[in-house]
Protein backbone atom coordinates (compact mmCIF):
# COMPACT_ATOMS: atom_id res chain seq x y z
CA UNK A 1 0.00 0.00 0.00
CA UNK A 2 1.24 3.49 -0.72
CA UNK A 3 2.53 5.35 2.32
CA UNK A 4 1.12 8.61 0.59
CA UNK A 5 -2.33 7.22 0.24
CA UNK A 6 -2.31 6.53 4.44
CA UNK A 7 -5.00 8.45 6.11
CA UNK A 8 -4.64 8.58 9.86
CA UNK A 9 -7.03 9.53 12.47
CA UNK A 10 -5.37 10.28 16.20
CA UNK A 11 -7.91 10.75 19.13
CA UNK A 12 -5.22 11.65 22.27
CA UNK A 13 -6.20 14.15 24.85
CA UNK A 14 -2.81 15.09 26.15
CA UNK A 15 -1.51 17.58 23.45
CA UNK A 16 2.45 15.93 24.10
CA UNK A 17 1.73 12.75 23.64
CA UNK A 18 -0.43 13.76 20.38
CA UNK A 19 2.46 15.23 18.77
CA UNK A 20 4.43 12.72 19.45
CA UNK A 21 2.49 10.29 17.79
CA UNK A 22 2.42 12.32 14.90
CA UNK A 23 5.95 12.38 14.64
CA UNK A 24 6.09 8.52 15.43
CA UNK A 25 4.02 7.91 12.46
CA UNK A 26 6.18 10.27 10.26
CA UNK A 27 8.95 8.12 10.92
CA UNK A 28 7.44 5.61 9.22
CA UNK A 29 6.72 7.61 6.25
CA UNK A 30 2.70 8.53 7.15
CA UNK A 31 2.40 12.25 7.14
CA UNK A 32 -1.48 12.36 6.63
CA UNK A 33 -2.70 12.51 9.97
CA UNK A 34 -5.80 14.15 11.49
CA UNK A 35 -5.69 14.73 15.02
CA UNK A 36 -8.95 15.10 17.33
CA UNK A 37 -8.94 15.60 21.08
CA UNK A 38 -11.20 13.23 22.22
CA UNK A 39 -13.68 10.68 21.02
CA UNK A 40 -16.59 13.58 20.42
CA UNK A 41 -14.21 15.34 17.80
CA UNK A 42 -13.18 12.22 16.43
CA UNK A 43 -17.01 10.35 15.74
CA UNK A 44 -17.61 13.79 13.91
CA UNK A 45 -14.39 14.03 11.76
CA UNK A 46 -15.17 10.68 10.72
CA UNK A 47 -18.60 10.81 9.75
CA UNK A 48 -17.57 14.28 7.77
CA UNK A 49 -15.26 12.18 5.88
CA UNK A 50 -17.40 8.81 5.55
CA UNK A 51 -14.80 7.27 7.71
CA UNK A 52 -12.55 6.69 4.54
CA UNK A 53 -9.68 6.42 7.18
CA UNK A 54 -7.14 3.85 7.18
CA UNK A 55 -6.40 3.12 10.31
CA UNK A 56 -7.26 4.45 13.92
CA UNK A 57 -5.10 4.73 16.95
CA UNK A 58 -7.35 6.23 20.03
CA UNK A 59 -6.26 6.47 23.80
CA UNK A 60 -8.09 5.04 26.12
CA UNK A 61 -8.59 7.83 28.51
CA UNK A 62 -10.07 10.72 27.45
CA UNK A 63 -13.16 13.38 28.79
CA UNK A 64 -16.57 13.23 27.25
CA UNK A 65 -15.75 9.64 25.48
CA UNK A 66 -13.76 7.27 26.63
CA UNK A 67 -11.69 5.24 23.93
CA UNK A 68 -13.83 2.19 24.89
CA UNK A 69 -16.86 4.21 24.00
CA UNK A 70 -15.04 5.64 20.61
CA UNK A 71 -13.96 2.42 19.61
CA UNK A 72 -17.72 0.59 20.32
CA UNK A 73 -19.24 3.46 18.39
CA UNK A 74 -16.85 3.21 15.01
CA UNK A 75 -17.62 -0.55 15.14
CA UNK A 76 -21.29 -0.23 14.75
CA UNK A 77 -20.10 2.00 11.78
CA UNK A 78 -17.46 -0.09 10.40
CA UNK A 79 -16.48 -3.44 11.74
CA UNK A 80 -13.36 -3.79 9.89
CA UNK A 81 -11.90 -0.37 10.36
CA UNK A 82 -8.32 -0.97 11.72
CA UNK A 83 -8.25 0.09 15.45
CA UNK A 84 -5.38 0.49 17.69
CA UNK A 85 -6.19 1.58 21.64
CA UNK A 86 -3.13 3.07 23.81
CA UNK A 87 -3.50 3.16 27.21
CA UNK A 88 -1.35 3.04 30.55
CA UNK A 89 -3.84 0.85 31.98
CA UNK A 90 -2.50 -2.88 31.26
CA UNK A 91 -4.76 -4.88 33.18
CA UNK A 92 -6.73 -7.93 32.56
CA UNK A 93 -10.21 -6.36 32.50
CA UNK A 94 -9.34 -3.70 30.24
CA UNK A 95 -7.81 -6.05 27.49
CA UNK A 96 -10.65 -7.89 27.85
CA UNK A 97 -13.24 -4.94 27.58
CA UNK A 98 -11.46 -4.04 24.30
CA UNK A 99 -10.90 -7.00 22.75
CA UNK A 100 -14.43 -7.59 23.22
CA UNK A 101 -15.46 -4.60 21.42
CA UNK A 102 -13.22 -5.88 18.25
CA UNK A 103 -10.23 -4.34 18.86
CA UNK A 104 -7.38 -4.93 16.22
CA UNK A 105 -4.24 -4.22 18.23
CA UNK A 106 -3.28 -2.71 21.79
CA UNK A 107 -0.28 -1.02 23.09
CA UNK A 108 0.73 0.66 26.53
CA UNK A 109 1.74 3.85 27.27
CA UNK A 110 4.88 4.77 27.89
CA UNK A 111 5.37 2.90 23.97
CA UNK A 112 8.82 2.78 22.19
CA UNK A 113 8.63 3.61 17.99
CA UNK A 114 9.23 -0.51 17.64
CA UNK A 115 6.34 -1.25 19.56
CA UNK A 116 4.22 0.83 17.34
CA UNK A 117 5.61 0.35 14.32
CA UNK A 118 4.88 -3.54 14.54
CA UNK A 119 1.22 -2.90 15.30
CA UNK A 120 0.92 -0.99 12.02
CA UNK A 121 3.09 -2.98 9.79
CA UNK A 122 0.64 -5.56 10.64
CA UNK A 123 -2.38 -3.43 9.84
CA UNK A 124 -0.99 -2.33 6.65
CA UNK A 125 0.00 -5.76 5.36
CA UNK A 126 -3.84 -6.16 5.65
CA UNK A 127 -4.92 -3.37 3.95
CA UNK A 128 -6.62 -4.46 0.87
CA UNK A 129 -4.32 -3.58 -2.57
CA UNK A 130 -7.17 -2.47 -4.65
CA UNK A 131 -5.41 1.02 -4.94
CA UNK A 132 -2.78 -0.55 -7.05
CA UNK A 133 -4.90 -2.73 -8.70
CA UNK A 134 -7.58 -0.39 -9.97
CA UNK A 135 -3.92 2.47 -11.19
CA UNK A 136 -3.39 -0.68 -13.16
CA UNK A 137 -6.67 -1.72 -15.21
CA UNK A 138 -6.05 2.16 -16.10
CA UNK B 1 -13.53 6.67 73.65
CA UNK B 2 -10.96 6.98 76.25
CA UNK B 3 -7.56 7.29 74.43
CA UNK B 4 -4.33 4.93 76.20
CA UNK B 5 -2.96 7.90 78.18
CA UNK B 6 -5.62 8.55 79.69
CA UNK B 7 -6.78 4.77 80.79
CA UNK B 8 -2.65 4.76 81.44
CA UNK B 9 -3.33 7.91 83.62
CA UNK B 10 -6.39 6.82 85.50
CA UNK B 11 -4.60 3.44 86.44
CA UNK B 12 -1.48 5.81 88.19
CA UNK B 13 -4.53 8.04 89.69
CA UNK B 14 -6.25 5.08 91.27
CA UNK B 15 -2.82 2.89 92.48
CA UNK B 16 -1.99 6.66 93.92
CA UNK B 17 -5.03 6.91 95.65
CA UNK B 18 -5.30 3.34 97.40
CA UNK B 19 -1.52 4.31 98.31
CA UNK B 20 -2.72 7.36 100.00
CA UNK B 21 -5.53 5.90 102.09
CA UNK B 22 -3.74 2.83 103.25
CA UNK B 23 -0.98 5.54 104.35
CA UNK B 24 -3.71 7.54 106.00
CA UNK B 25 -5.13 4.74 107.63
CA UNK B 26 -1.62 3.53 109.02
CA UNK B 27 -1.54 7.25 110.09
CA UNK B 28 -4.62 6.77 112.06
CA UNK B 29 -4.37 3.05 113.18
CA UNK B 30 -0.86 2.95 114.59
CA UNK B 31 -1.08 6.16 116.80
CA UNK B 32 -4.98 4.92 117.55
CA UNK B 33 -3.18 1.71 118.75
CA UNK B 34 -0.66 2.93 121.03
CA UNK B 35 -3.23 5.20 122.68
CA UNK B 36 -5.61 2.03 123.15
CA UNK B 37 -2.54 0.08 124.69
CA UNK B 38 -1.55 2.49 126.54
CA UNK B 39 -4.54 3.61 127.86
CA UNK B 40 -6.06 0.87 128.71
CA UNK B 41 -9.47 1.76 127.56
CA UNK B 42 -10.00 -1.71 126.62
CA UNK B 43 -9.70 -2.53 130.08
CA UNK B 44 -12.04 0.35 131.10
CA UNK B 45 -14.68 -1.22 128.53
CA UNK B 46 -14.62 -4.34 130.01
CA UNK B 47 -14.81 -3.52 133.74
CA UNK B 48 -18.15 -1.37 132.85
CA UNK B 49 -20.10 -4.16 130.53
CA UNK B 50 -19.52 -6.23 133.15
CA UNK B 51 -20.49 -3.18 135.83
CA UNK B 52 -23.93 -2.84 134.00
CA UNK B 53 -24.42 -6.69 132.75
CA UNK B 54 -28.71 -5.88 131.97
CA UNK B 55 -27.45 -2.86 129.40
CA UNK B 56 -25.96 -5.65 127.10
CA UNK B 57 -23.36 -3.74 126.49
CA UNK B 58 -21.26 -6.41 124.73
CA UNK B 59 -23.80 -7.81 122.90
CA UNK B 60 -24.52 -4.89 120.97
CA UNK B 61 -20.92 -4.20 120.92
CA UNK B 62 -20.43 -7.66 119.18
CA UNK B 63 -22.90 -7.06 116.67
CA UNK B 64 -20.91 -3.75 115.91
CA UNK B 65 -17.77 -5.45 114.94
CA UNK B 66 -20.11 -8.51 113.13
CA UNK B 67 -21.37 -5.86 110.96
CA UNK B 68 -18.37 -3.80 110.19
CA UNK B 69 -16.25 -7.04 109.65
CA UNK B 70 -19.87 -8.30 107.19
CA UNK B 71 -19.27 -4.58 105.51
CA UNK B 72 -15.67 -5.30 105.17
CA UNK B 73 -15.93 -8.38 103.09
CA UNK B 74 -18.96 -7.22 100.54
CA UNK B 75 -16.62 -4.36 100.49
CA UNK B 76 -13.72 -6.08 99.29
CA UNK B 77 -15.58 -8.07 97.29
CA UNK B 78 -17.19 -4.78 95.11
CA UNK B 79 -13.56 -3.67 94.86
CA UNK B 80 -12.41 -6.92 92.93
CA UNK B 81 -15.41 -6.89 90.99
CA UNK B 82 -14.75 -3.39 90.09
CA UNK B 83 -11.14 -4.37 89.15
CA UNK B 84 -11.82 -6.90 87.24
CA UNK B 85 -13.96 -4.95 85.20
CA UNK B 86 -11.73 -2.18 84.84
CA UNK B 87 -9.16 -4.85 83.33
CA UNK B 88 -11.68 -5.99 80.95
CA UNK B 89 -13.01 -2.66 79.82
CA UNK B 90 -9.05 -1.65 79.60
CA UNK B 91 -8.60 -4.56 76.96
CA UNK B 92 -11.37 -4.18 75.05
CA UNK B 93 -10.42 -0.67 74.31
CA UNK B 94 -6.87 -1.74 73.60
CA UNK B 95 -8.16 -4.09 71.29
CA UNK B 96 -10.39 -1.27 69.71
CA UNK B 97 -7.67 1.41 69.18
CA UNK B 98 -5.65 -1.30 67.35
CA UNK B 99 -8.90 -2.05 65.22
CA UNK B 100 -9.18 1.99 64.13
CA UNK B 101 -5.35 2.51 63.83
CA UNK B 102 -5.74 -0.79 61.39
CA UNK B 103 -8.66 0.75 59.53
CA UNK B 104 -7.24 3.58 58.85
CA UNK B 105 -3.62 2.56 57.89
CA UNK B 106 -6.07 0.98 55.39
CA UNK B 107 -8.15 3.78 54.50
CA UNK B 108 -5.16 5.97 53.76
CA UNK B 109 -4.31 3.04 51.54
CA UNK B 110 -6.86 3.10 49.95
CA UNK B 111 -6.82 7.29 49.05
CA UNK B 112 -3.12 6.85 48.16
CA UNK B 113 -3.55 4.01 45.85
CA UNK B 114 -6.51 6.05 44.17
CA UNK B 115 -4.23 9.09 44.14
CA UNK B 116 -1.07 7.21 43.16
CA UNK B 117 -3.36 5.27 40.09
CA UNK B 118 -3.82 8.75 38.57
CA UNK B 119 -0.44 9.88 39.05
CA UNK B 120 0.55 7.41 37.17
CA UNK B 121 -1.29 7.43 34.23
CA UNK B 122 -0.69 11.25 34.02
CA UNK B 123 2.94 10.38 34.18
CA UNK B 124 2.86 7.40 31.47
CA UNK B 125 1.60 9.94 29.50
CA UNK B 126 4.55 12.67 30.16
CA UNK B 127 6.97 9.85 29.75
CA UNK B 128 5.49 9.15 26.11
CA UNK B 129 7.75 11.41 24.27
CA UNK B 130 11.06 10.39 25.72
CA UNK B 131 9.93 7.17 25.05
CA UNK B 132 8.72 7.26 21.41
CA UNK B 133 11.11 10.04 20.37
CA UNK B 134 14.36 9.63 21.98
CA UNK B 135 15.74 7.01 20.42
CA UNK B 136 15.81 9.14 16.87
CA UNK B 137 17.59 12.08 18.66
CA UNK B 138 20.04 9.60 19.86
CA UNK B 139 20.53 8.60 16.26
CA UNK B 140 20.88 11.85 15.08
CA UNK B 141 23.39 12.81 17.30
CA UNK B 142 25.12 9.31 16.95
CA UNK B 143 24.98 10.36 13.16
CA UNK B 144 26.57 14.00 13.53
CA UNK B 145 29.13 12.11 16.11
CA UNK B 146 28.10 14.26 18.96
CA UNK B 147 29.68 11.89 21.43
CA UNK B 148 29.30 13.99 24.93
CA UNK B 149 25.32 14.44 23.99
CA UNK B 150 25.18 11.12 23.09
CA UNK B 151 26.15 10.18 27.22
CA UNK B 152 23.50 13.04 27.94
CA UNK B 153 20.73 10.96 25.89
CA UNK B 154 21.51 7.94 27.28
CA UNK B 155 21.29 8.96 30.30
CA UNK B 156 17.57 10.94 29.54
CA UNK B 157 16.68 7.51 28.46
CA UNK B 158 17.90 5.50 31.27
CA UNK B 159 16.27 7.53 33.82
CA UNK B 160 13.21 7.51 32.02
CA UNK B 161 13.07 3.96 32.11
CA UNK B 162 13.73 4.13 35.89
CA UNK B 163 10.32 6.28 36.19
CA UNK B 164 8.87 3.73 34.01
CA UNK B 165 9.83 0.76 36.48
CA UNK B 166 8.78 2.92 39.49
CA UNK B 167 5.36 3.24 38.32
CA UNK B 168 4.91 0.09 37.56
CA UNK B 169 5.36 -0.66 41.35
CA UNK B 170 3.47 2.00 42.12
CA UNK B 171 0.45 0.65 40.30
CA UNK B 172 0.68 -2.55 42.10
CA UNK B 173 0.31 -0.22 44.78
CA UNK B 174 -2.59 0.48 44.11
CA UNK B 175 -4.16 -2.09 43.00
CA UNK B 176 -4.22 -1.53 39.18
CA UNK B 177 -2.53 -4.75 38.60
CA UNK B 178 -4.69 -7.79 39.20
CA UNK B 179 -3.50 -11.08 40.31
CA UNK B 180 -4.21 -14.86 39.04
CA UNK B 181 -4.59 -17.27 42.13
CA UNK B 182 -4.59 -20.87 42.09
CA UNK B 183 -4.99 -23.70 44.76
CA UNK B 184 -1.34 -24.50 45.93
CA UNK B 185 0.09 -26.15 49.18
CA UNK B 186 0.98 -23.52 51.19
CA UNK B 187 4.20 -25.31 52.80
CA UNK B 188 5.34 -26.20 49.34
CA UNK B 189 5.03 -23.07 47.91
CA UNK B 190 6.81 -21.10 51.13
CA UNK B 191 9.42 -24.37 50.99
CA UNK B 192 10.20 -22.63 47.10
CA UNK B 193 9.99 -19.61 47.57
CA UNK B 194 12.41 -19.32 50.19
CA UNK B 195 15.48 -21.61 48.38
CA UNK B 196 14.70 -18.65 45.50
CA UNK B 197 15.18 -16.08 48.09
CA UNK B 198 18.35 -17.91 49.76
CA UNK B 199 19.79 -17.87 46.41
CA UNK B 200 19.27 -14.03 46.05
CA UNK B 201 20.49 -13.37 49.57
CA UNK B 202 23.98 -12.21 50.93
CA UNK B 203 25.81 -15.43 52.09
CA UNK B 204 26.73 -13.66 55.57
CA UNK B 205 22.71 -14.31 56.32
CA UNK B 206 21.08 -17.82 57.10
CA UNK B 207 18.23 -18.38 56.92
CA UNK B 208 16.72 -21.31 59.28
CA UNK B 209 13.69 -22.60 58.38
CA UNK B 210 11.18 -24.28 61.11
CA UNK B 211 7.67 -25.88 61.14
CA UNK B 212 7.70 -27.38 57.63
CA UNK B 213 7.92 -31.00 59.55
CA UNK B 214 6.35 -32.36 62.21
CA UNK B 215 9.00 -33.45 64.85
CA UNK B 216 9.00 -37.52 64.69
CA UNK B 217 8.13 -39.35 62.13
CA UNK B 218 8.61 -36.83 59.72
CA UNK B 219 4.97 -35.79 59.05
CA UNK B 220 4.59 -33.87 55.96
CA UNK B 221 1.46 -31.61 56.17
CA UNK B 222 -0.39 -29.99 53.49
CA UNK B 223 -2.38 -26.61 53.61
CA UNK B 224 -3.94 -25.71 50.84
CA UNK B 225 -4.52 -21.79 50.33
CA UNK B 226 -5.34 -19.42 47.15
CA UNK B 227 -1.88 -18.15 46.06
CA UNK B 228 -0.12 -16.29 43.55
CA UNK B 229 3.44 -17.79 43.14
CA UNK B 230 5.02 -14.62 42.41
CA UNK B 231 3.25 -12.65 44.99
CA UNK B 232 4.00 -14.97 47.77
CA UNK B 233 8.09 -14.72 46.33
CA UNK B 234 7.82 -10.88 46.45
CA UNK B 235 5.82 -11.00 49.80
CA UNK B 236 8.68 -13.03 51.38
CA UNK B 237 11.75 -11.71 49.78
CA UNK B 238 10.31 -8.05 50.75
CA UNK B 239 10.62 -9.37 54.22
CA UNK B 240 13.72 -11.13 53.73
CA UNK B 241 15.29 -8.17 52.08
CA UNK B 242 14.18 -5.97 54.84
CA UNK B 243 15.28 -8.15 57.98
CA UNK B 244 18.60 -8.71 56.51
CA UNK B 245 18.99 -4.84 55.82
CA UNK B 246 18.16 -4.54 59.57
CA UNK B 247 20.85 -7.20 60.58
CA UNK B 248 23.32 -5.37 57.98
CA UNK B 249 23.08 -8.41 56.17
CA UNK B 250 25.04 -10.86 58.61
CA UNK B 251 23.05 -13.38 60.97
CA UNK B 252 20.39 -15.37 61.13
CA UNK B 253 16.84 -15.07 60.20
CA UNK B 254 14.26 -17.84 61.29
CA UNK B 255 11.06 -18.76 59.15
CA UNK B 256 8.33 -20.49 61.10
CA UNK B 257 5.16 -22.19 59.51
CA UNK B 258 2.35 -23.16 61.06
CA UNK B 259 -1.42 -23.91 61.07
CA UNK B 260 -3.36 -21.97 63.53
CA UNK B 261 -6.18 -19.59 63.15
CA UNK B 262 -6.41 -15.94 62.29
CA UNK B 263 -5.31 -13.94 65.11
CA UNK B 264 -8.59 -11.53 65.75
CA UNK B 265 -11.02 -14.50 64.41
CA UNK B 266 -10.64 -17.73 66.29
CA UNK B 267 -13.17 -19.37 63.82
CA UNK B 268 -11.15 -18.37 60.97
CA UNK B 269 -8.21 -21.00 60.05
CA UNK B 270 -5.42 -19.56 58.50
CA UNK B 271 -1.92 -20.64 57.62
CA UNK B 272 0.90 -18.99 59.51
CA UNK B 273 4.26 -17.62 58.38
CA UNK B 274 6.62 -15.80 61.44
CA UNK B 275 9.66 -14.18 59.70
CA UNK B 276 11.91 -13.16 62.41
CA UNK B 277 15.42 -11.75 62.41
CA UNK B 278 18.18 -10.68 65.23
CA UNK B 279 17.93 -6.68 64.11
CA UNK B 280 17.54 -4.21 66.69
CA UNK B 281 13.94 -4.55 66.04
CA UNK B 282 11.53 -1.69 64.33
CA UNK B 283 11.35 1.47 66.97
CA UNK B 284 7.73 2.10 68.17
CA UNK B 285 7.36 5.38 66.69
CA UNK B 286 7.83 4.41 63.38
CA UNK B 287 5.97 1.01 63.90
CA UNK B 288 2.52 2.80 62.77
CA UNK B 289 4.61 4.13 59.59
CA UNK B 290 6.23 0.82 57.83
CA UNK B 291 3.73 0.07 55.49
CA UNK B 292 3.25 4.12 54.40
CA UNK B 293 4.66 4.10 50.18
CA UNK B 294 7.75 5.68 50.37
CA UNK B 295 8.74 5.74 53.79
CA UNK B 296 12.06 4.42 54.37
CA UNK B 297 14.92 4.53 56.70
CA UNK B 298 17.52 3.51 54.65
CA UNK B 299 19.40 6.28 52.28
CA UNK B 300 17.52 7.03 49.18
CA UNK B 301 20.17 5.02 46.83
CA UNK B 302 19.36 2.08 48.77
CA UNK B 303 15.31 1.26 47.86
CA UNK B 304 11.95 2.97 46.74
CA UNK B 305 10.26 2.41 49.96
CA UNK B 306 7.80 0.47 48.54
CA UNK B 307 9.13 -2.87 49.59
CA UNK B 308 6.56 -2.90 52.72
CA UNK B 309 4.10 -1.26 51.11
CA UNK B 310 3.95 -3.92 48.59
CA UNK B 311 4.23 -6.98 50.73
CA UNK B 312 0.84 -5.34 52.71
CA UNK B 313 -1.14 -4.96 49.55
CA UNK B 314 0.03 -8.50 48.51
CA UNK B 315 -1.15 -9.63 51.45
CA UNK B 316 -4.31 -8.07 51.20
CA UNK B 317 -4.89 -9.27 47.64
CA UNK B 318 -4.60 -12.78 49.36
CA UNK B 319 -7.16 -11.95 51.58
CA UNK B 320 -4.48 -12.55 54.22
CA UNK B 321 -3.27 -10.26 57.45
CA UNK B 322 0.20 -9.07 58.39
CA UNK B 323 1.33 -8.09 61.95
CA UNK B 324 4.29 -6.58 62.94
CA UNK B 325 6.05 -7.23 66.60
CA UNK B 326 9.26 -6.83 68.47
CA UNK B 327 9.00 -10.47 70.35
CA UNK B 328 10.97 -10.27 73.41
CA UNK B 329 13.99 -12.13 72.42
CA UNK B 330 14.78 -9.08 70.47
CA UNK B 331 15.05 -8.28 66.70
CA UNK B 332 11.49 -7.96 64.97
CA UNK B 333 8.61 -10.78 63.48
CA UNK B 334 6.75 -10.54 60.70
CA UNK B 335 3.74 -12.73 61.12
CA UNK B 336 1.48 -13.41 57.74
CA UNK B 337 -2.02 -15.61 58.12
CA UNK B 338 -3.19 -16.99 54.15
CA UNK B 339 -6.92 -18.68 54.49
CA UNK B 340 -6.90 -22.41 54.41
CA UNK B 341 -9.08 -23.59 51.80
CA UNK B 342 -8.56 -27.77 52.65
CA UNK B 343 -5.95 -28.93 55.32
CA UNK B 344 -5.31 -32.92 55.78
CA UNK B 345 -2.10 -34.74 56.73
CA UNK B 346 -0.03 -37.59 54.49
CA UNK B 347 2.09 -39.33 57.13
CA UNK B 348 5.37 -40.11 54.96
CA UNK B 349 6.82 -43.43 54.42
CA UNK B 350 10.09 -43.33 56.22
Amino acid sequence: MKLSSIKVLVVEDDRNVLATLRMMLGEMGISDIHEASNGLEGLSYLNEIDYKVTFIVSDWNMPQKTGLEFLREVRMVDQELPFIMVTARADESSVLAAIDSDVSSYVTKPFSFDALKKRVDVILAKQPQEQEEAVGLF
Amino acid sequence: MPSPENILEFRSRVKKSIAFDIFISLLILIPLSLVFVYTEIFEMWFLYTRAHEDWELDEYFSVFIASLLTGTVLCLRYIFVLRSLIKKLDKTNMQLIEMRERDMRRQKMVALGTLAGGLAHEINNALQPVTGLGQFVHRALDKAGCSKEIEYMNIILDSSQKAQEMIQNVLILSHEKSLEFENVNAFNALYATIELCEAIMPSSVTIQKAGFFEDSGGKIQEAFIRCNKTGLYQIVFNILKNASNAMDDKGNIFIMASITTFPECKTAPAFRVDICDEGPGIPQEIMPKIFDPFFSTKDISEGTGLGLPMVHVLVEQHEGEIRVENPPGGGARFSLYFPLIKQNERVQES
